[in-house]
């Protein structure tokens, strides 16, 4: 059974799916404060809609910073983000998506 | 700006500190590492306010640990769980199996019976059955039988409990708890534990028991064979005897084996036990475990009883059952048996969830039964002898009580549950008032938590709602329930 979302949650997930796969990112093109963000992954992750995963070292270190954690969507969620594109169609408007220059 | 960054910055990195804090302790450390990591990006292109983005740190420790509340109070819903109940009482049965186990006394109390043919292995005791743990044949006794007892005994054997010093090596004394015994014992009992070895020049063979053989001669290997001295009296040690082989009463620790001879210099008013064989012929009833001998002796009549040593080792189990049976009578006068009315509307009481009910009530049943067994026959026969008058008070007087309380939970805990998904209800709500009781309906409502049904529990029993009721609820319910109802559902 799907889950059904709330429209934060759907923006963090339209936000993941179109590559802003970083939380300041998410936070960057939602327009939502780190607050509410953060809290709405990591429900996002228990319920099994996304997975989160370190960047590797040698990245950070080429960038001369800390690693970062990033987002992917999980086959559940990409289901679920489809089901609640029915339900809010302007999602796909609001968080188009990244530009692949863009993409870290 | 230049010198706000810095500062700010290091506000940012006190205040996800402060945060983290609140976050579950084996969350923190990936989180903190999350935190600073994306705090750096912040700080690193000016992209906003560090302050302001640390400050979310908090929303987010927090939700992290709401969420761990939540999940320990879904844990704590899941112990109402049939599968859970059951784990429980299994595990606490478990439990008591293994403290069987690993307690000597116990483990000789549920062991099979030790010495052969025990059925016809009695004890002679001169005081009913609590004079085969005290020694209540005299030597003079004793003597008598042995010579016109041969109708009614193969064999007859004697021991008197005595505490003697065995002197080791001429100079380490060990003072043991020990029976003077008739050289035929052994061969009564039939058991390879207690085969003598030939007397060696007239000198008296010891037996020690295991434990003994521990805790006062130090497990020394190359103890069988030595030579040492009991009250000043050479004698042998002829073996080590396992403690499962050592169900003798009298809780000595070595038993020294001495001949007719040395015996008869016991006086005839000492005290002692008497063991002997039945003859098969002699009596036929001998299964019951229990006969009288009556002699006349200068004119008086003389009763002396028979006890055989399968009753003795079968009196944990007996008395368990003994205890169980009289649970049962005793359950209806201490609660009603009845489980409540349990209609079978719109058909969903179906066969299979009915017969699912009484067979997790079986299971309980069988569960709690099987605990207080274990736990009652830990209890008695961790420090008394199997037989023993405190064993048998401790687990009488455990044993009872604890399988009353055990039924009355197992029925208290049948009425608390879904009948269909078997987990208990919750959210009890008072309805109505009982000045009311004869106008209006007054009691208890409890309420399924996967929307199975509404049991009704009247506050004062009348004729027209007696006992407890469930009211199963229909489909068009589901919607007030949780989307797991289904899980749990029929």
């Amino acid at each position: 059974m799907e889950a059904r979302l709330s429209h934060t949650a759907a923006m963090v997930l339209q936000a993941i799916h179109a590559g802003y796969v970083y939380g300041f990112g998410v936070m960057e093109v939602t327009g939502l404060p780190s607050g509410t963000v953060y809290p709405a992954m990591r429900r996002l992750e228990r319920d099994g809609l996304i997975l989160s995963k370190w960047e590797q070292q040698s990245i950070a270190d080429a960038a001369q910073r800390p690693p970062r954690k990033y987002y992917r969507l999980t086959r559940m969620g990409k289901s679920t983000l489809e089901a609640a594109a029915k339900r809010y169609p302007l999602l796909e408007r609001m968080i188009p998506q990244q530009p692949e220059t863009e993409r870290v | 700006m230049s010198r706000e960054q810095p500062s700010s910055a290091a506000l940012a990195r006190f205040f996800v500190r402060a945060a983290s804090h609140m976050v579950p302790s084996g969350n923190r450390r990936e989180w903190m590492a999350e935190w600073n990591a994306e705090l750096c990006h912040v700080c690193r292109l000016r992209a906003g306010d560090p302050v302001q983005f640390s400050l979310g740190a908090f929303q987010d420790a927090f939700w992290l640990r709401s969420d761990r509340l939540r999940f320990r109070t879904r844990a704590v819903r899941a112990r109402g769980s049939a599968v859970g109940c059951l784990l429980s009482l299994g595990m606490l049965a478990a439990c008591g199996l293994l403290a069987c186990l690993f307690l000597p006394g116990a483990r000789r109390a549920l062991s099979a019976e030790t010495y052969r043919d025990p059925g016809n292995l009695v004890i002679i005791s001169s005081d009913g059955y609590a004079g085969t743990q005290l020694p209540s044949i005299s030597m003079a006794d004793y003597r008598e039988w042995k010579t016109d007892t041969s109708r009614l005994f193969t064999q007859l054997a004697f021991y008197r409990p005595v505490t003697g010093s065995v002197s080791l090596d001429g100079n380490r004394v060990v003072k043991l708890s020990m029976a003077l015994a008739s050289d035929n014992l052994p061969r009564i009992l039939e058991s390879s534990a207690w085969k003598a070895r030939p007397a060696d020049g007239g000198r008296r063979q010891l037996f020690v028991r295991r434990s003994s053989w521990s805790a006062d001669f130090q497990s020394d290997p190359g103890l069988v064979g030595k030579t040492v001295s009991v009250e000043g009296e050479p004698a042998v040690i002829a073996g080590i005897v396992p403690d499962d082989q050592w169900r003798l009463p009298g809780g000595m620790k070595a038993l020294l084996i001495e001949d007719d001879r040395q015996l008869g210099a016991l006086p005839g008013t000492a005290r002692g036990f008497a063991i002997a064989r039945l003859r098969h012929s002699v009596f036929a009833t001998d299964r019951k475990g229990w006969c009288s001998i009556f002699e006349e002796r200068s004119g008086a009549v003389l009763q002396f009883e028979c006890i055989s040593f399968a009753y003795i080792f079968r009196q944990p189990i007996s008395l368990f059952f003994f205890a169980l049976l009289l649970a049962i009578i005793c359950l209806p006068a201490t609660t009603a048996l009845r489980l409540g009315d349990y209609p079978e509307r719109e058909g969903r009481l179906r066969g299979a969830i009915n017969f699912r009910r009484w067979m997790f009530l079986l299971a309980k049943s069988v569960l709690v039964v099987l605990i207080v067994g274990f736990w009652s026959i830990a209890l008695a026969y961790a420090f008394a002898a199997v037989g023993s008058s405190v064993s048998l008070c401790i687990q009488m007087g455990t044993s009872f009580p604890a399988l009353l309380f055990a039924f009355r939970w197992t029925l208290h805990d049948q009425r608390g549950r879904c009948p269909v998904c078997l987990r208990l209800l919750s959210n009890p709500a008072r309805v109505g008032q009982p000045s009311c009781n004869f106008l209006a309906w007054c009691g208890t409502e409890w309420i399924c938590r996967s929307g199975h049904g509404v049991l009704h529990i009247p506050e004062l029993p009348t004729c027209w709602f007696s006992t407890q009721r469930w009211l199963c609820l229909d489909a068009s319910w589901a919607s007030l329930f949780p989307a797991d109802a289904a899980l749990h559902g029929s």
